[in-house]
């Protein structure tokens, strides 16, 4: 059984093998970085260490929906911390709940996908294939703002 | 007026004839016209003559200077004498000219001839004799070189001048005679005959010859007067003729009037003879009357006397007559006064009766007042009483209760008041708790988020975070519940919170409800107290009530004793005058026996003064017959004087009409002579056809 992290982004869930995850903190007051892409919020400090913000509802083209606003930082491999809406749950899936990505789903590149997990009977979770959510080149962008 | 003497009225002389005035005044015109012509012809002919005169000399004057002009110019100053000397002799009017340089000094001169003897100064027919005209010598360059002085005569133009003065009115006289003989013998024949003629015709009619002929004129103003004349001959003569005829018919009648006028002369004078007659007659008649009057009045005189003695008789015997009905009249009188006095002892012992039972009702009306006075006082008493109560109870109760209730009012508002804080204080607790709740919110959330970590952790742990994954479970589960039990008392507590709001209000509202209570209260308490005023004056009211009735009940008691002591008064009186009626009806018994023998008396007399009085009944009568043929004896001695009067005053108009018979007379004679003098003066005409020959008789 493979455990993920579900949040949600507009009104869409997505998930995040929890093996990626570092820690979950609220969203704290960023520090605006000037000449960066929309989505990159900025940076903050996690306990002496600068971690870049990642806005996911804007990467992906999505609205704002904030109720509990968090920050998830995840490992790809640097600590990158994500701004989702709302922490939902930490999920255990069995291999006949997850499936493979379709074509095309609702303007999100399939590249992104890792693939579709079943939450319960109506909900399905996306979940993200983090490596390709923030390209190489975005990673040599945000290792810059690191330093 | 005497009339002027016909020649010299119509045979003019010719110092008066029209003609002549005419041509006269004629003359007079043209001379004075033809005068003033002659006079502006010759002063005009002087002008022209002076005017001829004066432009010759400037003619040589000129010449002369264009001479001298050059000879200045050339100083050579021969030239003008050559000049002077060349001027011919011929011209009469010059008699001498001069050269003169700029500074005045003679250059140059020559005398032609003398100076006139005559030296006039002329005047408004003639010019002055001599005269001196400067021409002033222009050089070439303009400048004044000198002057040339012409001195001249005008002794030729003042002989011409002279001529023409004498020949002009001379022809002027002649031509005047001729139209003045002209006009004359034009005006004598076409007005001067015919006013001749008309003129005589009018003297003939004048002196009263209306037997001219007048032939009519021409067309002209002569003709109509002709004609007009013509007109006035004929009425004149038609006048006269009636006139004639008029004066002779007025004659005849004023002799018949006359006539009969010396007829009535002598009828008035007859008559007044008559009259004179008749009042010598009456005055005959009157003196017998007068005789038979005295006769009368004697008789008359005597009768008189025998009636006086008789009336002396009858006058004693009605007073004898008169004092036995005044004795019985007394008497009368006496019984009549008792019978009124009985009568009215009766009605003053009705009255006492009446009295007695209305007093006895009086008594009985007192009574019953007063037990109605005890009514009213009992009643007033008992409303005394209630007012006490009622004072009483207002003053005492209901002041004291509404004072309570007022009391109780301000507790419950003092209490309300003091729930209100609480509540107000609740309400803030209520917002602690909020805010403690929001706070447990926080810390569920942290909870959920490090029971999340936690699972995180533990999920890497793998195996060895198994155990730790369970408690991280059971701590996000925890943290689930707690947001939910939150999220409960979040709700809870809101409503609680408008609940407290909502108490707020309503206490607020229940205070104003209190507030308004009390005002009521207070308005109960001031209306108390008004009612414990009212009821004190009405106490106070029925107290005096009372306390009037109680006094009018005794005065009422002591009206009922006045009324009885009234009551047994008059009792008595009405006892006394019962017996008093007994008394006059006694009295009444004798009166009518006296009053009996007092008529018997009065029977006897009355016969006594009957006889006297038939007899002087009689005697008066036979008075009264002689004093009726008095008084007809009186008024025929008045009638014959009225007769007397009457005839006198027929003879005064008599005597009037005799006298107005001879004025006539006298008049008629005087028209008579008046009428003969009018026919004198008509028979002085003499007329056409019949001559009217009135001759007064």
């Amino acid at each position: 059984m493979e455990k993920f992290i579900i949040f949600r982004l507009s009104d869409e869930l997505f998930g995040v093998g929890i093996g990626r995850v570092v820690e979950i903190l609220n969203l704290p007051q960023a520090n605006h970085l000037p000449e960066t892409p929309e989505y990159i919020v900025g940076v903050i400090n996690v306990r002496g260490e600068l971690v870049p913000l990642v806005d996911l509802r804007k990467r992906f083209g999505l609205g704002s929906m904030p109720k509990k606003e968090r920050v998830v930082i995840v490992r790809c491999p640097e600590k990158t911390g994500l701004v989702v809406d709302e922490v939902m749950e930490i999920k255990g899936f069995v291999p006949g709940d997850l499936s493979s990505p379709p074509e095309i789903f609702r303007g999100i590149r399939t590249e992104y996908l890792k693939g579709l997990a079943k939450l319960d009977q109506d909900r399905i979770a996306i979940l993200l294939n983090m490596e390709r959510v923030i390209s190489s080149e975005e990673q040599i962008n945000l290792s810059a703002l690191r330093k | 007026m005497e009339r002027p003497d016909a020649d010299m009225m119509y045979g003019f002389s010719f110092k008066k004839k029209i003609s002549r005035n005419f041509i006269l005044i004629l003359l007079a015109t043209l001379v004075v016209c033809q005068g003033a012509l002659w006079v502006w012809v010759l002063h005009m002919q002087k002008t022209s003559h002076g005017r001829d005169l004066e432009s010759r000399v400037r003619g040589v004057s000129l010449l002369l200077s264009g001479v001298a002009s050059q000879a200045f110019t050339a100083s050579d100053f021969g030239d003008i004498d050559h000049a002077f000397q060349s001027l011919p002799d011929s011209d009469k009017n010059i008699i001498s000219v001069r050269a003169l340089d700029a500074n005045g000094t003679t250059i140059s001169q020559r005398q032609l001839r003398g100076e006139p003897e005559n030296q006039g100064k002329g005047g408004f027919f003639f010019l002055p004799a001599t005269g001196t005209l400067s021409t002033p010598v222009i050089s070439a360059s303009g400048g004044r070189e000198g002057s040339i002085e012409v001195h001249y005569s005008a002794a030729d133009a003042n002989s011409q001048i002279r001529r023409a003065l004498l020949i002009f009115p001379l022809a002027q006289m002649s031509v005047l005679v001729l139209i003045a003989f002209i006009a004359f013998y034009f005006f004598q024949r076409k007005i001067g005959y015919p006013i001749n003629g008309i003129n005589q015709k009018l003297g003939a009619l004048a002196k009263g010859d209306l037997t001219v002929e007048i032939e009519a004129g021409g067309a002209d103003e002569m003709g109509s007067i002709t004609e007009g004349l013509r007109h006035l001959k004929e009425n004149l003569g038609i006048t006269i003729a009636q006139l004639s005829q008029s004066s002779s018919d007025v004659g005849m009648a004023i002799r018949q009037i006359s006539k009969v006028f010396s007829s009535v002369n002598t009828g008035v004078q007859e008559q007044g003879s008559a009259v004179s007659d008749i009042f010598m007659a009456l005055q005959k008649a009157g003196e017998f009357q007068d005789s038979v009057k005295s006769g009368t009045e004697e008789l008359l005189e005597f009768s008189s006397e025998n009636v006086t003695s008789l009336l002396e008789v009858r006058a004693t015997a009605d007073e004898i007559a008169a004092s036995t009905g005044k004795l019985f009249q007394a008497v009368d009188d006496s019984y009549a006064a008792v019978e009124e006095l009985t009568a009215a002892a009766g009605k003053i012992s009705e009255n006492a009766q009446n009295a007695l039972s209305s007093i006895e009702q009086t008594s009985a009306s007192v009574e019953e007042v007063g037990s109605s006075v005890k009514e009213i006082e009992k009643g007033a008493a008992e409303s005394s009483k209630l007012a006490d109560q009622v004072r009483k109870a207002a003053a005492e109760e209901g002041v004291i209760v509404v004072a309570e209730a007022i009391e109780k009012m301000e507790q419950i508002a003092e209490k309300i008041k003091f729930s209100s804080d609480i509540v107000s204080r609740l309400g803030t607790r209520s917002k602690d708790i909020g805010g403690i709740l929001s706070i447990i919110r926080n810390v569920t959330e942290q909870t959920n988020l490090l029971s999340l970590n936690a699972a995180i952790l533990a999920a890497q742990a793998g195996e060895y975070g198994k155990g730790f994954s369970v408690v991280a479970d059971e701590i996000h589960a925890l943290s689930e519940r707690t947001a939910a039990s939150t999220k409960e008392i979040e709700g809870i507590v809101k409503t609680i919170s408008k609940e407290i709001s909502q108490t707020v209000d309503s206490i607020g509202q229940m205070l104003l409800l209190l507030e308004s209570g009390m005002e009521i209260f207070y308005k109960a308490g001031t209306s108390t107290a008004g009612i414990v005023t009212a009821a004190q004056d009405s106490a106070k009211m029925a107290h005096t009530i009372q306390r009037a009735t109680e006094e009018q009940g005794r005065a009422l008691q002591q009206i009922t004793l006045a009324v009885e002591h009234i009551r047994d008064m008059v009792f008595e009186m009405a006892r006394a005058t019962g017996e008093q009626s007994k008394g006059t009806g006694f009295l009444l018994d004798k009166m009518s026996e006296v009053r009996e023998i007092a008529e018997a008396t009065k029977m006897g007399t009355y016969g006594q003064a009957q006889g006297t009085k038939h007899i002087s009944e009689n005697l008066e009568t036979a008075n009264e017959r002689i004093s009726g043929m008095k008084k007809i004896i009186d008024k025929q001695q008045q009638s014959s004087k009225e007769v007397v009067s009457s005839v006198e005053q027929i003879q005064v108009i008599g005597l009037r009409t005799l006298r107005d018979t001879e004025e006539i007379s006298y008049s008629l004679t005087t028209l008579q002579a008046e009428v003969e003098a009018l026919s004198r003066e008509v028979q002085k005409f003499r007329l056409n056809g019949k001559v009217h020959n009135i001759q007064a008789k």
